[in-house]
């Protein structure tokens, strides 16, 4: 039953800036199965971020292997990327990213123009994503009109919104109070339950205690 | 797609109006000028052309060149007559003379031009007649006081054309009178360039005259001191022979007033001024179409800077988009689309201003001003290319970016 998702190995990623050189990933083997709901959880700096923007395609690795779902991620070019990431990937990230101008249902639809769906279709399908994070009722109104945790919920209905096979968050709750982190954290396992594979990046306890496994990483190396 | 992408750019420019209509007023102001300025030289033209096409490729003027000339070099109703004997593929030939006097109606004193014609003349242009009927051969012959108006100076003082025949007129020139009786109403299209024909030969005056017709015999016989041949006019039996009659004729003349080699004589071929005027108004829609690219270019760069403004303000949006999916086509083509949108919108309005502004222009000075669908083609074809060569810079520098440093930028 349980497949392996995701296979990294010996990940390297060095950021230069000017002259300076900083590695931000050592060696980092890492593997997610299907189904998972996993924490990645490390000090401010440790490259949390920087692992996830790998493992969600928007940036490049300088060595290693990264392998999804049987695709060499290493091979794609970055048109094949766009279209992997719209297909496969739903991200959630810590200031949510809604775009002020759309409404809530645009915003939710916005993937599927990419996906080149039909906008009959967008809509349809967007509202019914809506009406699972609960926020159906809402969807005329702006993101400035509505409060963090509905707006981190509407972030999760744009994600899931091209069914894609894994959700990718990045301190989804670091904005938001103990009331609305339990209501998302409740959403995402409801999710898992029903078998998305949910990658969650944290520094709050809270949180790693609604995972069922947690990888720390200190210093750009796994330490499990 | 295309479809989505010209939505996107319509909410996105919209959700920042101010801004976006004054980036459009650069291209729009240069496109309504240009418009306007072609409109109105297109209407000119074809004002002129028409007036030349009335006359004819085979006719031609010889008129007196007024700094040399003298009393004895005037051409007289002899040189005529010997003309019409010697000069071969002559068709017609006319001398009209002209008296400018007062014509009195409604207790109002009417400046007059009153041109003396004689039957070639009405041959060569053949005008409309509204009513009534032309000069007779006796008229032409003995001198009658019979008289020919135009429509607009039946209508103001008669009613209406029909009205106006039969009509005794009294006009007064240098205190002599000629009382006449109104026999036709013609529509003489050439009469605008017989001003002009009459103002060049030294005549101007501040009031637009009325124009009223009789035979040239009728206004030697009752002014006698009048002296106003302005020149004559001839016109061959094909276009072919017109250099070949107009070279004869001033030898003849010249023979018969024994000063050739002056100068004295200016002729004038209606095939030469057509292309002379061509020619005019090649340099005019040259001059024109530098304007509009500058106003074009300067238009394009303001759209550029605000692009480019746009794109780094919207970092974060490109980020996003990116990350869920949009190719660095999908953001190349939303960019640009917005820049082309609003290029072309600004010369669609340009378009518009300028279409009623020549009308309103055309409505003022009362004359007609043509535009060619080449023109309006051309305007929003440019408006359009404008966007797209001053859009795809900022538009690639949003394509570029990547993801992460979108989603990270501050
Ligand atoms: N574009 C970049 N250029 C240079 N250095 C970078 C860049 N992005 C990240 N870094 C560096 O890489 C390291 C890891 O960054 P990353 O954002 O992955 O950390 P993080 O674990 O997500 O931290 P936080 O919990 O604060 O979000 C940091 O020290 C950061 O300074
Ligand atoms: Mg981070």
């Amino acid at each position: 039953m349980n497949d392996v998702l995701i296979e990294m190995h010996n990940i390297n990623k060095t950021y230069c800036t000017g002259e300076v050189e900083f590695k931000a990933l050592h060696d980092v083997d890492l593997r997610v199965e299907q189904g998972e709901m996993l924490a990645i959880m490390g000090p401010s700096g440790s490259g949390k971020s920087t692992l996830m923007h790998i493992m969600g395609l928007l940036d490049s690795f300088d060595s290693g292997s990264y392998i999804f779902l049987d695709q060499d991620i290493k091979r794609l070019n970055s048109n094949q990327a766009a279209y992997f990431r719209n297909q496969n990937i739903g991200f959630v990230f810590q200031s949510f990213n809604l775009l002020p101008r759309l409404n809530i249902l645009d915003n939710v639809a916005l993937p599927l123009i990419y996906a080149g769906e039909k906008r009959s279709v967008r809509f349809e399908k967007a509202y019914h994503v809506l009406e699972q994070v609960g926020l159906a009722d809402w969807r005329d109104h702006r993101p400035s009109e509505i409060s963090g945790g509905q707006k981190q919920r509407v972030a999760i209905a744009r994600a899931l919104v091209c069914e894609p096979i894994l959700l990718l968050a990045d301190e989804p709750t670091g904005n938001l109070d103990s009331q609305a982190t339990k209501e998302i954290m409740e959403l995402f396992q409801t999710l898992n339950q029903q078998n998305m594979t949910v990658v969650i990046i944290t520094h709050e306890k809270e949180v790693a205690k609604y995972v069922n496994r947690i990888i720390k990483i200190i210093d750009g190396r796994v330490k499990s | 797609m295309i479809f989505e992408s010209i939505k996107m750019a319509f909410f996105s420019l919209k959700s920042n109006k101010i801004r976006s209509i004054l980036t459009m007023i650069g291209i729009t102001v240069g496109v309504a000028a240009v418009i306007t300025i072609v409109s109105m030289g297109s209407g000119v033209q074809e004002l002129i052309l028409g007036e030349f096409e009335q006359l004819g490729a085979s006719s031609s003027t010889i008129s007196l060149n007024f700094n040399k000339a003298t009393d004895s070099d005037r051409i007289n109703q002899e040189d005529i007559s010997a003309l019409r004997l010697q000069i071969q593929n002559l068709k017609y030939i006319s001398r009209p003379v002209y008296a400018i006097g007062n014509y009195e109606a409604k207790h109002e004193d009417h400046l007059i031009f009153l041109m003396g014609v004689d039957s070639d003349f009405l041959k060569m242009y053949s005008p409309e007649l509204v009513a009534g009927r032309f000069f007779t051969p006796v008229e032409y012959e003995d001198g009658l006081p019979s008289i020919i108006i135009d429509p607009i100076v039946a209508n103001r003082f008669f009613g209406s054309a029909e009205r106006a025949i039969g009509q005794e007129v009294e006009t007064q020139v240098d205190h002599q009178i000629l009382k006449g009786k109104i026999v036709g109403v013609i529509n003489y299209p050439g009469g605008d360039l017989m001003n002009s024909m009459m103002t060049s030969g030294g005549m101007m005056t501040d009031e637009i005259p009325l124009f009223f017709y009789t035979t040239a015999k009728t206004i030697q016989h009752y002014f006698p001191n009048n002296n106003s041949a302005m020149g004559i006019m001839l016109m061959a039996k094909s276009p072919n022979f017109i250099d070949q009659v107009n070279t004869q004729a001033i030898k003849l003349i010249e023979f018969r007033h024994d000063n050739a080699g002056l100068g004295i004589y200016n002729s004038r071929n209606m095939a030469d001024m057509l292309q002379q005027i061509e020619k005019i108004m090649n340099i005019v829609t040259i001059v024109i179409s530098v304007i509009a690219a500058i106003s074009l270019v300067v238009g394009g760069i303001g759209v550029m800077n605000i692009m480019l403004v746009s794109v780094t303000e919207r970092y974060r949006e490109i980020g996003i988009r990116k990350a869920i999916g949009a190719t660095m086509n999908d953001i190349l083509i939303q960019f640009l689309t917005e820049a082309i949108f609003l290029t072309t919108f600004g010369g669609f309005c340009g378009l518009v201003a300028g279409v009623l502004l020549s009308r309103m222009v055309s409505a003022i000075l009362n004359f007609r001003v043509v535009l060619s669908l080449r023109w309006i083609a051309i305007a929003i074809i440019f408006s359009t290319l404008t966007g797209l060569i001053f859009g795809i810079a900022p538009a690639r520098k949003a394509a570029k970016l990547s993801p992460i440093d979108a989603l990270r930028y501050e």
